[in-house]
């Protein structure tokens, strides 16, 4: 009679559960605590690490782990409660199974978080090899013998499985210090090795404390003390939480802080539910040295996250009064340029002059070797001056100074008139300067303007010209005026076409053929066309190859 | 960085705990296969 188990599970008296977990069957409301607790706060860890970072194999390695921890602890918490026996032993073999994959998901996710990648093929499948007795012998008596009835303690006789898992979770995390030295001795900023210590210990810590409570029920068969290792998981968390913060892992600075001070208040609230003076004592104790270890980390965080922002601050409103400074000197520097172009201009009229003046005898006849003497400081003065009219556009463009006088007229009657102008210039340098000219072509601009611009591209194509000849063609394309100035010169290499028009800019090697340059005339002509509403664009086939350049009006 | 290879082997490790799983629970469950041990049965807690 003492054999039949209907009736000895009749004697036992056993609470029918509630829910699968609520029942008077649970021995002390300490149980609740150290599962229901660790199972909160670590899921919701989980979920806001993988909703900020679902493309991190780590965040999702590391939610295998906690996911997997969380029906271990649920399951446990069954066990507990349960008085049914097939219950009893349904859930204890599978929390057997699922406790060595939870030391796997953390090695997985160390991996992940230190190296950047998974283990090889040759490790995952070691691994893989490791657990698969526990997996597939779960159903059978190797893993649990039988239900325990010589008590009314309600549980399971492990079988021999439960040994080698406990070998399995030996080896993993053995594995993991060494994975974690060998990391270690590799690294060489302070900054990382300081994040694979704290990495490596918070997940052995958490592993261990998991573990010890469990090994030691199974051993002596007091799995009370299996609630004590349980708190080793909010250890695990306040690491993780740590790293987090300090290495800004997973993106979740923000979240963290929530989720933290969300497991700070279930900590807290769960202290109202513990009807035990003692429990409440070693609760609130825990409770202390985690809530002094999170508020130390989260103050310290805040802290630093205001100095950088007033730090930001400052550099910000230093940045403004260096902008209004340089703003201040622009307009400034402007200024000086018109005023000293405008204060050199008028000598050298006076220079170009009288030196015309000289030349063309109204001063008495000019001595014969003094006419090439004359005539070169006459071509000095009119570069002087062709250099000062260049600043004084330049100033008056970038203060917004430059005034256009919009007339409509012939450009090609203006383009004739450039091209007689500077044949003398051609004709020094024995080049042929080539005009294909139709009859009107009527635009409507600034025309002091448009024949400074002609001018200056002309004079441009004589300068980088050596031998061959230069050639002002007008025609009329799409509605437009186009003129366009061909020479047989240096040409444009094709990587420095771009950026001619640009400031003080000139192609490499211009220096050798034209040593007065300034890098200011195609800026100038360009800001000259644009606002008479017309575009400049060069053209060549490269150096050696001869240049063209198009400006086009609106007709 | 994940190897397809490593998928594979993790893939086939899951499959093969949902069959234990699966295996498990129809033993119990379904079946209330559950041996007990009566052996020297005391109402008082060890």
């Amino acid at each position: 009679m003492m054999n039949n188990p209907q009736l000895l599970m009749q004697l036992c008296e056993w609470d029918p559960a509630r829910y699968l977990i609520i029942s008077d069957n649970v021995f002390s409301s300490l149980v609740y605590y150290s599962h229901l607790l660790p199972l909160v706060a670590s899921l919701l860890l989980g979920i806001f690490i993988i909703s900020s970072n679902r493309n991190s194999a780590a965040a999702w390695a590391l939610f295998f782990s906690i996911f997997t921890l969380g029906i271990w602890l649920f399951f446990d918490l069954i066990l507990w409660a349960t008085e049914k026996p097939a219950y009893t032993m349904f859930f204890w073999s599978i929390i057997n199974m699922i406790e060595p994959m939870i030391y796997g998901g953390v090695l997985f996710f160390l991996y992940f978080f230190l190296k950047g990648q998974s283990p090889s093929l040759k490790l995952t499948v070691f691994l893989a090899l490791l657990l698969l007795p526990t997996i597939l012998l779960t159903p059978t008596h190797f893993a649990l013998e039988a239900f325990n009835l010589t008590n009314c303690d309600r549980e399971a006789v492990e079988g021999i499985m439960v040994y080698y898992g406990y070998f399995v979770e030996i080896i993993i995390a053995l594995w993991i210090l060494i994975f974690g030295v060998s990391c270690f001795v590799k690294e060489k900023i302070k900054e990382r090795r300081i994040k694979i210590v704290l990495a490596i210990v918070g997940s052995l810590l958490f592993l261990l404390s998991f573990a010890t409570g469990n090994v030691i029920g199974s051993l002596f068969v007091d799995w009370t003390i299996g609630q004590y290792g349980l708190f080793g998981i909010p250890i695990f968390v306040a690491f993780l939480a740590y790293l987090i913060i300090r290495f800004h892992a997973f993106n979740t600075r923000l979240l963290l802080a929530q989720a933290l001070v969300a497991g700070l208040w279930i900590l807290v609230l769960g202290l109202l539910f513990i009807r035990t003076i003692e429990i409440v004592r070693i609760m609130t104790s825990i409770t202390l040295i985690f809530v002094i270890i999170l508020g130390i980390m989260l103050v310290r965080s805040v802290h630093k996250e205001i100095a950088q922002r007033e730090r930001v601050e400052k550099l910000a409103k230093d940045l403004e009064i260096a902008n209004e400074r340089l703003k201040e000197l622009d307009r400034m520097k402007s200024e000086f340029l018109s005023i000293a172009s405008h204060q050199l201009r008028a000598p050298i009229t006076a220079v170009r002059g009288y030196a015309a003046n000289i030349n063309q005898g109204e001063y008495g006849l000019v001595p014969a070797h003094l006419k090439e003497p004359l005539e070169m400081v006459q071509e000095s003065a009119r570069l002087m001056a062709s250099s000062i009219e260049d600043y004084l556009n330049i100033s008056r463009i970038e203060q917004g100074k430059m005034k256009y006088e919009k007339s409509t007229f012939d450009v090609a009657d203006l383009a004739k008139k450039v091209v007689l102008e500077m044949t003398s210039v051609a004709v020094k340098k024995k080049l042929l300067l080539l005009a294909e000219i139709p009859e009107d072509l009527n635009i409507t601009a600034d025309v002091g303007k448009v024949k400074q611009v002609l001018a200056n591209l002309v004079d441009n194509a004589i300068k980088y010209t050596e031998k061959g000849s230069v050639t002002v063609k007008v025609t009329k394309v799409d509605n437009k005026a186009r003129i366009t100035i061909t020479d047989s010169g240096v040409g444009i290499p094709a990587n420095e076409i771009d950026g001619l028009f640009e400031k003080f800019k000139r192609a490499r090697g211009a220096n050798k053929i034209n040593t007065t340059g300034t890098g200011l005339g195609l800026y100038v002509a360009k800001q000259l066309t644009e606002g008479n509403g017309g575009t400049i664009r060069s053209e060549s086939k490269g150096a050696g190859l001869g240049s063209s350049f198009i400006v086009e009006f609106p007709l | 960085m994940i190897q397809k290879d490593v998928i594979s082997v993790l893939i086939a490790l899951l499959l093969v705990t949902t069959l234990a799983v699966i295996a498990s629970y129809y033993r119990y469950m379904i079946q209330n296969d559950v041996t007990f041990e009566t052996e020297g049965f005391s109402m008082e807690e060890e």
